[in-house]
C-alpha cells in the first residue's frame, strides 16, 4: 500500500511540488523568525554577560515599574552616595555611571538618527573591567572638549579620530574633538543605537546637567562574595535605592533589547500562521481533487479487497510525506530568511556582532510538527472521502465518491464562523495579553466559515462575473464561466486561500486608513496654529532648547510644545499602563482640545485633563482624584481639572497634564513637537526656520505638511503590511494554479473535443485564462467583502481608542480586485499552455 | 489538356489521399500503420470504411480529417493540400470546412445543445444559417431538446445533436469515427437513417469508420483496408457482401 502512495507521488510531480512549496513557504517564515530571534537573544546574552561581568553590583535609583527598551525612568543618584559606597568594606572600587540622549551631527549638518534605535550618549569609564567597550583607534577621552564614537556610526558617517563634531544634547548643542573610536564587545555598536562616549565628570554635566549619576557600578575586592557584598552595601543606600548582581542587569539588559524584537517577532510569525493556514486550504483541495479523479482506481482497490482503513492510511502517507519533504525543506528556506532579515538589520545600520545562526531542536521540531499538522488535517476530510469509495465505482465508470451532506458542512460553517466572531469580540473589547490570539483564533474560524459557507454564494456569483467575460471573449469567456460554475465547492476551495490573503490585504488598507483618518481629523480638529516643528526624523523626540530658540523671537507669538514620547510616556492605574502627553498654560494658543469644562491654563503641578470617554468609563468627573503611579516619582494624585473632546483622542491621547508636572515626573523630558503661531506674512516661514538653524534635529512645517506627513508615515506601515501578506497571496496563488493543472487533466477530452471541432490553441489558453481570471476575481470579491466587515467591527469597537473615521479606499480596493484578475492570469499560464498542447486525439481515441 | 482533365478530377474529389503513410514511434520502436493508401472520396456520396481492429482506418480517417500529421504522401481536401499545414492552419480547416461525429464523448458536458451544435461558427465568430440550422434540427428530431445539457439526454439523442453540429454549417465532408458504436441497434440504426438522409437529400459528404457490417451496408460505397494497404472497394454493398470480404481479410 506505502509503495502506492510513493508511485502516486512520484507519478504528478508538479502538483506535488506546487504543493509543497505552499508548505515550504509557510514553515521557512516561521522557522526563519525563530532562527532569527533566537540567535538575536544568543548575541545579546552573550554580549551582556561579557560586559557587565566585571560589575558585580549596580547600584541605582527603584522604579515603579519597568517601561522602557533602553533602560526605565529612574531618578539619579546623588553623587554623595559614591563615597558611601566606596567606604564599604569589601568594595574594590565604585564608580558613577552616566547615560542619556546625545545626537550626532554629520559632516552634511544633519542630525545622525538610526532607524529606531536611539541615540546614546555615555560615560567613559577608564577601569577596564566597568568598560564594555574598547578603543578601537585613539584613545579615550580626558576633558570636557573631547569625546569617543562608536565604530559603527564612525564607519557609517565617515568620522575620524582628529574631526570635530556637533553633539545635540538634552538642552544645548556643544562641540567636541573626536579622540577614539570605540568597539562594543564584539559589535561595531549596540543594535544600531549611536554612542558618544564621554569622560564621565563631563557626562555628568552635558548629560545629567550636572545632577547626578544614572547608576554606580562596583566591583568586590578579592576574597568578598558579592552576595555577602550586596547586603553591606544595601545598607548604607537610601530607601529608594536598589543594588542588582551582574547577572541580574546583564539578564535585564539582553531581555529589553529583544524585547525590541518581540513585536517584530510576534509580526513576523502572524504572518508565517497566515502562510501556512493558506498552505492548509491548498492541501485541502489538491487531495480533494485528486481523490475525486482516483476514485475508479480506489474503487478497484477496494473491489480487489483494500479496506477502507487502508485507503484512508494511504491518502493519509501521501499527506505526511508531503509535510515532512515540505517542512524539511522549508527549514531550509527558513535559514536563508534569517539570513535575509539579519542582512537587511546590516543594511539599516542596527549591527549584530557576527554570530552563527541559532537552529534550536525547538525550531525544526516546530516546523515539522505545524506542518504535519496543518498538512494531515487538510487531508483529513478527502482521506475520509476516499475511504468511503464505493467498489461498484470501479465498474460504473464515471462517478464521484458520496459526500457528506452539505447541510452538516453549513451547519459546521455557521457555528465555526459565530465561535470565530465571538472570539473576536471577547479580544477587542476585553484587550489583555491574550487578545492577539483570540482575535487571530478567531479570524482563523471566520475564515474556515467563509470557507464551508462560500459554495452557497459561489455559483451566483461566479455566474455573474462571467457574464461581461462571455460576451467580451466568445465562447472561451463563455466556456471559462460555465468551467468555474462547474462545481462551486471546488471553485470555493480554490478560491479560499485568496479570500484569507486578500481580506487581511482589505482590513489593514481600511484600518490604516481609518486610523489615518481620524488621527488627520484630530490635528484638523486641535491643532489651531499656522506652524509645526517637529523631529527632522519622523517620530523622534527633541529637546526643549528648540523651545527656547523660539519663544519671544519675532515672528513667532505663542510657542506651545508637546511634551511626551512616540510609544507613549508610561503611567500606571491600578498596574495597567496608560499614556499622558504633557501641554504648557499658554496651550490654548495653539490648541483646541474641545475642553468641555475647565482649561488647560489651570492645570498646575497636580492638575489633569481626561478625555470624554475615558472619563465616562472610569466614572470620573471634575474635582476626582486620579492616583497616577509614574516609574521614577511613584504614585502622585492628580486632580481631574477639566474633560475634553474624544475628536481629539488621536492627536493627544486620553490624558494631558502640565509640562511642569511631566517634567517632575518623566527622566529626560522631550517633545513629540511644537506647535506654534507666527506673524502674518510671506516671510514668517523663512525667518521662522532661520530661527531653528541651530537645530538640525527638527523641521519646520505648515498645518498641512504635519497632516501629510503623519499620514505618510501611516502609508508606510501599511506597505511593510502588504509586502508581508504579498507571501500568503503568492500562495493561494499557487494554489490556483495547482488547481487549474487538475482541472485541465480531468478535462483532456473535452479539450481534445474542442480543439477536434475547431477550437484553436489560443481559445483554448483564452479559456483557462479566463477561468483562472474569474476564481481569482470571486476570491477577491469575497476577500473584500470579508475585509470590510472586520475592519468595520474592530473600528467600531475600537471608537472610543480615538477611531472616530472609518474610511473605504475605493480605490485601493478596486485595485486590489485588479490585482487578484492578474494574478489570475499569471497562474493559468502554465495550465493553459498544457491545456493548449493536449493531443487533439485525446478525445476520440478510446481509452 | 492532361493538365485539365486532373484539375477537374480533383475538383469533383471530396478528398483525395495519394501514397498516404503514417508511422508511428521512432527508430526501432516505429510503428508503420499505413503503408501507402490512394483513395479518392466522391462529392455528394456516403463512403464507409471497414477493417479489422489494427488495420489502420481510425488513422487513416484522423489523417483525412486533418487531425493527425502525415508521415507522407499527400492528403487534400477539395483543391487542398493539408499535408503542409500547420496546425492553426488545420483548425481552421476543420472549424471552416469539416464536420466530425465521434463514437462517444461527442459534447461539451458545460454547454446546451444548442451551444454544442453551433460551437464551431461561434468559435469561428461566424453567423450561422438561421433556416438551414432549423431544418437540421427538426429533420433529426432534438428542436426540444436544444435548452438540454448533455447530461440531461439519452446517447441517442447526444449523437443526433453531434450530427447536428456535423451538418449545421454545411461542411464539405463530415467525418464519423465509429458514430453508432456506443448506441443499442434502435438509436443506432435511426442514426444511420440521418446520415443517409444527409446525403441523399442534402447533399452532403460522409466518410464513416466503422466495424458493424450492417452499418457499412447503409453506404453507398465501402472501402476495406487492412494492414495499412487498401484491399478491397465495393459500390453498392450489402452486408452479406460485406461479412464475406471481412471473413477472406481474417477479421
Amino acid at each position: 500500500m506505502f509503495r502506492t502512495t510513493l508511485r502516486n507521488l512520484g507519478s504528478h510531480r508538479v502538483r506535488f511540488l506546487l504543493t509543497c512549496v505552499a508548505i515550504v513557504l509557510g514553515v521557512g517564515l516561521l522557522t526563519g523568525t525563530y532562527v532569527l530571534t533566537d540567535t538575536v537573544h544568543a548575541t545579546f546574552d552573550e554580549l551582556f554577560d561579557e560586559i557587565s561581568g566585571g560589575v558585580d553590583l549596580t547600584v541605582r535609583a527603584q522604579t515603579a515599574f519597568e517601561n522602557n527598551s533602553y533602560g526605565s525612568d529612574r531618578a539619579l543618584v546623588d553623587p554623595a552616595v559614591l563615597d558611601e559606597i566606596r567606604s564599604v568594606r569589601g568594595v574594590a572600587a565604585a564608580e558613577g555611571s552616566v547615560e542619556g540622549y546625545a545626537q550626532m551631527v554629520g559632516k552634511d549638518g544633519k542630525a545622525i538618527q538610526p532607524p529606531g534605535p536611539p541615540t546614546l550618549g555615555w560615560s567613559w569609564s577608564d577601569t577596564p573591567k566597568f568598560n564594555a567597550f574598547r578603543i578601537s583607534d585613539g584613545r579615550s577621552p580626558r576633558n570636557s572638549g573631547e569625546v569617543v564614537v562608536d565604530a559603527g556610526t564612525a564607519d557609517a558617517h565617515d568620522l575620524s579620530v582628529g574631526d570635530t563634531i556637533d553633539i545635540l544634547l538634552s538642552d544645548s548643542k556643544r562641540n567636541f574633538e573626536i579622540v577614539g573610536v570605540a568597539r562594543f564587545g564584539e559589535a561595531d555598536n549596540l543594535a544600531g543605537a549611536t554612542m558618544a562616549l564621554f569622560d564621565t565628570a563631563t557626562a555628568v554635566e552635558v548629560l545629567t546637567g550636572g545632577a547626578g549619576y544614572s547608576s554606580i557600578k562596583v566591583a568586590a575586592a578579592d576574597g568578598t562574595a558579592p552576595a555577602d557584598l550586596q547586603d553591606d552595601v544595601e545598607a548604607v543606600l537610601p530607601e529608594s535605592m536598589e543594588t542588582v548582581t551582574a547577572q541580574e542587569l546583564a539578564d535585564e539588559s539582553a531581555s529589553s533589547l529583544t524585547d525590541g524584537f518581540g513585536i517584530f517577532q510576534t509580526g513576523l510569525l502572524v504572518f508565517a500562521g497566515v502562510s501556512l493556514f493558506v498552505a492548509g486550504f491548498i492541501i485541502f483541495n489538491t487531495f480533494s481533487i485528486v481523490v475525486a479523479q482516483r476514485s475508479r482506481e480506489m474503487g478497484l482497490m477496494r473491489a480487489i479487497g483494500a479496506g477502507r482503513r487502508q485507503l484512508l492510511v494511504s491518502v493519509i502517507a501521501e499527506a505526511v510525506v508531503m509535510a515532512v519533504l515540505g517542512a524539511g525543506l522549508g527549514v531550509v528556506f527558513g535559514l536563508a530568511v534569517a539570513h535575509g532579515l539579519l542582512a537587511v538589520f546590516d543594511l539599516i545600520g542596527v549591527s549584530l556582532p557576527s554570530t552563527d545562526l541559532d537552529l534550536q531542536t525547538r525550531t525544526v521540531v516546530m516546523g515539522f510538527a505545524l506542518a504535519l499538522l496543518v498538512t494531515v488535517f487538510a487531508a483529513l476530510v478527502p482521506a475520509r472521502r476516499a475511504a468511503r469509495v464505493s467498489p461498484v465505482v470501479a465498474m460504473a465508470g464515471e462517478g464521484a465518491a458520496s459526500d457528506q451532506s452539505p447541510v452538516t458542512r453549513y451547519v459546521l460553517g455557521l457555528l465555526a464562523g459565530t465561535t470565530g466572531a465571538a472570539l473576536i469580540a471577547a479580544g477587542l473589547i476585553g484587550g489583555g495579553d491574550r487578545a492577539l490570539s483570540a482575535v487571530g483564533g478567531g479570524a482563523g474560524l471566520v475564515f474556515l466559515a467563509i470557507a464551508a459557507l462560500s459554495p452557497l454564494v459561489a455559483g451566483p456569483v461566479v455566474g455573474l462575473l462571467g457574464r461581461p467575460i462571455a460576451l467580451l471573449r466568445g465562447v472561451p469567456g463563455r466556456l471559462a464561466g460555465e468551467n468555474a460554475c462547474r462545481d462551486p465547492r471546488r471553485t470555493a476551495a480554490t478560491a479560499a486561500g485568496l479570500v484569507v490573503g486578500i481580506a487581511l490585504v482589505a482590513f489593514a488598507s481600511v484600518f490604516a486608513q481609518s486610523l489615518k483618518a481620524s488621527t488627520t481629523g484630530a490635528i484638523r480638529d486641535a491643532v489651531t496654529s499656522d506652524f509645526v516643528v517637529v523631529g527632522q526624523t519622523v517620530g523622534v523626540t527633541f529637546g526643549d532648547d528648540v523651545t527656547e530658540s523660539l519663544t519671544g523671537s519675532s515672528p513667532v507669538e505663542s510657542v506651545v510644545p508637546l511634551r511626551g514620547r512616540p510609544e507613549g510616556a508610561p503611567w500606571q492605574l491600578d498596574g495597567e499602563t496608560k499614556a499622558v502627553v504633557g501641554l504648557p498654560a499658554n496651550g490654548e494658543a495653539a490648541l483646541d482640545l474641545g475642553v468641555l469644562q475647565g482649561s488647560i491654563a489651570d492645570l498646575g503641578d497636580d492638575g489633569l485633563l481626561v478625555q470624554t470617554d475615558e472619563a465616562d468609563t472610569n466614572g470620573w468627573s471634575v474635582g476626582d482624584v486620579v492616583p497616577m503611579e509614574f516609574a521614577k516619582t511613584g504614585v502622585r494624585d492628580f486632580t481631574v481639572k477639566g474633560i475634553y473632546s474624544e475628536d481629539v483622542a488621536g492627536m493627544v491621547g486620553d490624558y494631558v497634564i502640565s509640562t511642569t508636572a511631566y517634567d517632575a515626573n518623566f527622566s529626560e523630558p522631550r517633545n513629540l513637537g511644537i506647535f506654534l503661531t507666527a506673524g502674518a506674512g510671506a516671510d514668517a516661514e523663512q525667518q521662522t526656520t532661520d530661527l531653528l538653524a541651530g537645530h538640525p534635529n527638527v523641521k519646520l512645517l505648515t498645518l498641512e505638511e504635519f497632516v501629510d506627513e503623519m499620514g505618510q508615515q501611516l502609508d508606510q506601515m501599511l506597505g511593510l503590511v502588504f509586502v508581508l501578506l504579498a507571501l500568503a497571496v503568492v500562495i493561494a496563488v499557487l494554489g490556483i494554479v495547482t488547481t487549474l493543472a487538475l482541472a485541465v487533466f480531468e478535462r483532456t477530452r473535452e479539450i481534445g473535443l474542442m480543439r477536434a471541432v475547431g477550437m484553436a490553441r489560443r481559445q483554448v489558453r483564452s479559456m483557462v485564462r479566463w477561468e483562472a481570471v474569474i476564481v481569482a476575481v470571486y476570491g477577491a470579491v469575497l476577500g473584500i467583502t470579508t475585509g470590510l466587515v472586520l475592519s468595520w467591527a474592530a473600528v467600531t469597537a475600537m471608537a472610543s481608542s480615538g477611531l472616530t473615521h472609518f474610511v473605504v479606499p475605493g480605490g485601493l480596493l478596486a485595485g486590489i480586485v485588479v490585482v487578484a484578475g492578474a494574478a489570475g492570469v499569471l497562474a493559468a499560464v502554465l495550465p493553459a499552455r498544457r491545456a493548449s498542447r493536449l493531443d487533439v486525439l485525446a478525445s476520440i481515441v478510446a481509452d | 489538356m492532361a493538365a485539365t482533365i486532373v484539375q477537374d478530377r480533383i475538383a469533383t474529389d471530396a478528398v483525395a489521399v495519394t501514397e498516404l503513410v503514417k508511422t508511428y514511434g521512432r527508430g526501432d520502436n516505429a510503428v508503420r500503420v499505413l503503408k501507402g493508401v490512394t483513395l479518392r472520396i466522391e462529392q455528394g456520396r456516403f463512403t464507409a470504411i471497414m477493417g479489422p481492429s489494427g488495420s489502420g482506418k481510425s488513422t487513416l480517417l484522423h489523417c483525412m480529417a486533418g487531425l493527425d500529421d502525415v508521415t507522407g504522401g499527400q492528403v487534400r481536401i477539395g483543391s487542398t493540400d493539408i499535408t503542409a499545414m500547420t496546425e492553426a492552419e488545420r483548425t481552421r480547416l476543420r472549424r471552416d470546412r469539416l464536420g466530425f461525429v465521434f463514437q462517444a464523448y461527442n459534447l461539451v458536458p458545460t454547454l446546451t445543445a444548442e451551444e454544442n451544435i453551433l460551437l464551431p461558427s461561434r468559435l469561428a465568430r461566424r453567423r450561422h444559417d438561421p433556416e438551414y440550422y432549423g431544418d437540421v434540427v427538426a429533420t433529426l428530431g432534438i428542436a426540444n431538446r436544444l435548452g438540454h445539457k448533455p447530461n440531461q439526454m439519452s446517447g441517442g439523442q447526444q449523437q443526433r445533436v453531434a450530427m447536428a453540429r456535423a451538418l449545421v454549417g454545411r461542411p464539405e465532408v463530415v467525418f464519423a469515427d465509429e458514430p453508432t458504436g456506443a448506441l443499442d441497434s434502435r438509436s443506432s440504426g435511426a442514426l444511420l437513417g440521418f446520415l443517409v438522409h444527409a446525403v441523399q437529400e442534402m447533399g452532403q459528404t460522409i466518410v464513416m469508420v466503422t466495424h458493424d457490417p450492417i452499418a457499412a451496408s447503409r453506404a453507398d460505397r465501402v472501402v476495406f483496408l487492412a494492414d495499412g494497404y487498401i484491399v478491397g472497394d465495393m459500390s453498392d454493398p450489402t452486408s452479406d457482401r460485406i461479412l464475406d470480404t471481412m471473413k477472406s481479410l481474417g477479421g
